[in-house]
């Protein structure tokens, strides 16, 4: 088990201009932690974890594996991938189709100088992990995704390396048995208490997976914190749009008034002393509507014009107009003939949300206030 | 949903650091030890393709340029280089109509005749010299068979000799033509490949029709690998020597090659004269490697997408399978029918109750004949052997190696080279590299394996690049990250995954290596003959029967390398040329 230090990590890449992927990037790895990192294509999450397997060659900063440098821009010290201890779960699973399961997992062991742990079981023990001890003698052209997914799993585990990196390994499954392996790799966790890290571009893979997760923008760390932290109190607009915070309305006082996108707020002041002008976060979930006219006592409403309507089993997903802007609004379906069936573009109607339920960020994007902690707080 | 929220601004200046890498003093040094090996190798390779090439320069302008001199104040050099162009463009210009034709045709086989797919390939792996002596055996003005045949028509009924003579410059440009076709067909039936039929279905659905729709988004799009094909074809055009040295004697029809061939040969032997006529060979070549690059441009513009290759819009045609087997007939079966009829007979004009063995016999009984086989088995297969690993390691560098661009550009150059420069014009180079020091080889098998190995370095390396972009970069860094160093991923993954390309590419070089002629004549010692080089002999002194018993062998060999080759690399092992 280890601990992992990433300190001014940088790497670019010349194509017609230099493109800086990785941007002076320090990260911190606790021993038995699972750490995903989370970000939209192109944000260097990938480039990361190649970084820290060794498969690229960073500019600049430093690799630590509990204190050892496997890479120092500085000293030019880069150990390559087979000398670092870790194991690696890639997209495509990567199992090489001209070896059969059981040598597939045994070529960790084999590698590594660990020859006498296939005697002593290690193969079929981990191959019993994931569920694959009956696969062993077959081919990987002959197994489904999600047993070669499992398989993959299995050979990164093998060895009992270090750290154990994921390279979005989900992401190429359908979604019920995405699902299936998610609760399966968190019980494995749970149970091995591997370090790992672990990259996706999926919310909720991070939300479930994680003892931390870093989101990532632009080769930088955006925040830090565990899945609650980050869930509840996203640091800034960017985390919040990524994490399903997705609405966005811009408002600021008025003459003395509130105004979202040019709309007066009645109820509920949404700034409460805050500075004078915000961009205010929702989740479409948490928007609730009324007809017109028809505010939500403690409540922040305001009026707003739907757009379109679309049914969506459980739920009803509407697309509403305030002033210029258009939001999202997710809300139960109801009844069959009930007032929001009938919903259509054009009807006008009041929209409403706790103000615990808001973000503010300023115009440099940074959370406002310490209206967050309160509602944890509370 | 948010449209626009706003961009966050950099909070801090960035750190008051250096951009880019940085490395001290310990660094370098060992950054520079590592690029030792790579540089040794690339340094190999040049020696072995760029030295000859030195050499030959060298001897051409030594005292003051006399090899120039000689050379260019010959009597009927302009008619030679004329002649040269004119072969290799009239030619050229035959295999691209041909060629881009057939591979349009195969298009619209039915489904049952799809075999007749590989038939436009077979005169690549057919021997040249066999192809060439099969039409003389035909067309031949006397005694040709097809010539025997026209004149028992009314119209031609009084003619004693003709209507054809092969041995005349049309025909020679003709017969050159169909064997060049071959390549034409091998680039743009792959390039087809990479036409979806989605993409012609869409200029259809457009309102384009069939032909509008061919001009319009087929051509263009076929446009790199017609490219690479015609430059293929002029380059082999240009360097062409065996139809020219085996039709054009007979009447004074001379190209370049069989000049330098003629002042390495005979006396006065003058090697600076035979270095300087290669010259604008040697131009020529390199100028059409250039001139691809920059005609192809951006490649990725042509990288198409949607696996479902190309379908023709037509119904299977009547007209494809004719011209199919019509070109199957010409390049192939009928010369290979010849030499059949002609190594049966005693002598050039047999009927069948005269036919025999005796050609066949006296062929694998002959000791000079036997050696030859086993000269040319033995050093084709060594030159297989050698230039595979050296092609896997150029190829390997040059997906992998991303840090030295000066040394990876080198490598591209050097990999390139013998694809530009003819065979002969290499041939010149190792007699001149090789009769002097420091390796003296002159004389024995090796200077043969040097110069077979030297001229497959371009399609080794090509074959197997291609195998490892397919093959993708994440089964490396899987081996790696368990542990695997560079060495062992090579041997117990790289290697077997590549297997099939491996042995496909080695089979097909061997058999492209027991046909080469224009090289190993060249190169040649009275003591080391290889089948070619001695089935020249033969026909120079008039052994036509058993010259014919020669050239069936080697198409033998030829057909039994493929028949592995396809064995082991499966059915579109051709395709990978």
């Amino acid at each position: 088990m280890t601990a992992l230090t990433i300190n001014n990590l940088t790497k670019s890449y010349k194509a017609r201009k230099r493109v800086t992927v990785i941007n002076d990037l320090d990260l911190e790895i606790q021993d038995g932690e699972l750490l995903v990192l989370l970000g939209p294509s192109g944000c260097g999450k990938t480039t990361t974890l190649r970084c820290i397997a060794g498969l690229e060659n960073p500019d600049l900063g430093t690799i630590d594996f509990d204190g050892t440098a496997v890479f120092d821009a500085a000293r030019g010290v880069n150990v390559p991938p087979e000398r670092r201890s870790i194991g690696v779960v890639f997209q495509s699973y990567a199992l090489w189709p001209h070896m059969t399961v059981r040598k597939n997992i045994e070529y960790p062991l084999r590698r590594r100088g660990l020859k006498a742990k296939i005697a002593e079981g290690w193969v079929e023990e981990a191959a019993e992990l994931v569920d694959c001890a009956q696969l062993l003698d077959r081919y990987p052209g002959q197994l489904s995704g999600g047993q070669q997914q499992r398989v993959a799993l299995a050979r990164g585990l093998v060895a009992r390396p270090d750290l154990v990196l994921f390279d979005e390994p989900l992401s190429n499954l359908d979604t019920r048995l995405r699902d299936a392996v998610r609760s399966q790799l968190h019980e494995l966790h749970r149970a091995l208490g591997f370090t790992g890290v672990f990259v996706t571009h999926d919310q909720s893979e991070a939300l479930a997976l994680g003892s931390r997760m870093a989101i990532m923008k632009s080769g930088k760390i955006e925040q830090l914190g565990t899945p609650q932290e980050v869930y509840e109190q996203p640091r800034s607009d960017y985390v919040a749009d990524f994490i399903g915070l997705t609405n966005a309305l811009d408002v600021e006082v008025h003459d003395g008034a509130e105004v979202v996108n040019g709309v007066e707020v009645v109820g509920r002041s949404i700034l409460a002393g805050a500075p004078g002008r915000a961009t205010l976060r929702l989740r479409p979930g948490d928007l609730s509507l009324s007809p017109a006219g028809m505010g939500v006592e403690g409540a922040s409403n305001v009026p707003a014009v739907v757009a379109d309507a679309t049914y969506g089993g459980s739920h009803l997903d509407l697309m509403v107009s305030i002033g210029e802007r258009r939001i999202h609004a997710r809300i139960p379906a109801g009844a069959p003939g009930g007032w929001e069936r009938g919903l259509s573009s054009g009807d006008a109607v009041n929209v409403s949300f706790r103000t615990e339920d808001a973000r503010l960020y300023g115009e440099d994007g940074e959370a406002l206030g310490k209206r967050a902690k309160v509602v944890v707080a509370s | 949903m948010s449209v626009d929220a706003p961009i966050r601004e950099e909070a801090a200046p960035a750190p008051p650091q250096s951009v880019g890498p940085r490395t001290s003093g310990r660094g370098l040094v060992s950054k520079w030890l590592r690029k030792l090996p790579l540089a040794a190798f690339v340094a190999v390779l040049a020696y072995f393709v760029v030295w000859p090439l030195v050499m030959l320069q060298q001897r051409a302008v030594e005292d003051g340029g006399r090899g120039y001199d000689v050379a260019f104040n010959t009597d009927g050099v302009g008619q030679v280089i004329w002649d040269t162009i004119l072969l290799a463009g009239a030619s050229t210009l035959i295999a691209t109509v041909l060629g881009t034709g057939l591979a349009w045709a195969v298009t619209r086989l039915p489904s049952w005749l799809q075999w007749m797919r590989v038939l436009p390939l077979l005169p690549i792996v057919m021997p040249m010299v066999a192809v060439v002596l099969g039409w003389t055996f035909l067309l031949s003005p006397r005694p040709g068979f097809l010539n025997s045949l026209m004149r028992k028509l009314p119209w031609w009924n009084d003619l004693d000799s003709g209507p054809v003579d092969v041995y005349s410059f049309w025909w020679i440009v003709l017969i050159t033509g169909f064997a060049l076709t071959a390549f034409v067909f091998l680039f743009v039936s792959t390039g087809m490949q990479n036409v979806s039929a989605d993409h012609v279905e869409a200029a259809h659905t457009n309102g384009a029709r069939g032909t509008r729709a061919f001009f319009t988004i087929v051509f263009p799009l076929l446009r790199p690998s017609l490219i690479q094909g015609i430059g293929v074809s002029f380059l082999l055009g240009i360097g062409q020597f065996t139809a020219p040295l085996l039709l054009g004697a007979n009447s004074g029809i001379d190209v370049v090659a069989t000049w330098m061939l003629m002042f390495t040969a005979s006396s006065p032997i003058d090697y600076g004269a035979a270095a300087a006529i290669g010259s604008p060979l040697l131009v020529v070549g390199l100028v059409v490697i250039v001139a691809q690059r920059v005609a192809l441009g951006d490649q990725g513009r042509f990288v198409t997408h949607g696996g479902k290759g190309f379908r023709s819009a037509g119904k299977p045609s009547v007209w494809a399978v004719l011209a199919v087997g019509f070109y199957f007939l010409v390049s192939t079966l009928l010369p290979l029918l010849a030499l059949v009829v002609v190594a049966l007979s005693p002598y050039w004009t047999g009927t069948p109750d005269t036919f025999t063995l005796d050609n066949i016999k006296t062929v694998l009984t002959d000791d000079r004949i036997v050696d030859a086989i086993r000269t040319s088995i033995v050093a084709s297969l060594g030159a297989a052997l050698l230039i595979l690993p050296v092609g896997f390691v150029a190829a390997l560098v040059m997906v992998r190696n991303q840090h030295n661009r000066v040394l990876r550009w080198l490598l591209d150059v050097i990999v390139a080279l013998p694809l530009g420069v003819p065979a002969v014009v290499f041939g010149v180079g190792f007699l001149l590299a090789y009769t002097t020091g420091p390796f003296i080889l002159y004389g024995t098998t090796w200077v043969m394996v040097l110069v077979y190995a030297t001229l497959m370095l371009p399609f080794a390396t090509r074959t197997l690049l291609s195998g490892l972009i397919a093959l993708g970069d994440t089964y490396i860094a899987a081996s790696r990250t368990c542990g695997a160093s560079p060495f062992q991923t090579g041997l117990r993954i790289l290697m077997p995954l590549l297997r099939g390309s491996i042995a496909g590419a080695g089979a097909i070089i061997f058999v492209m290596l027991t046909h080469e002629f224009s090289a190993s004549l060249l190169v040649r010692a009275p003591t080391v003959q290889v089948m070619g080089t001695l089935l020249y002999d033969y026909w120079t002194n008039g052994m036509f029967p058993v010259v014919a018993a020669m050239a069936l062998v080697m198409t033998a060999v030829t057909g039994i390398g493929v028949a592995i080759a396809m064995l082991i690399g499966g059915r579109n092992v051709m395709q990978n040329l």
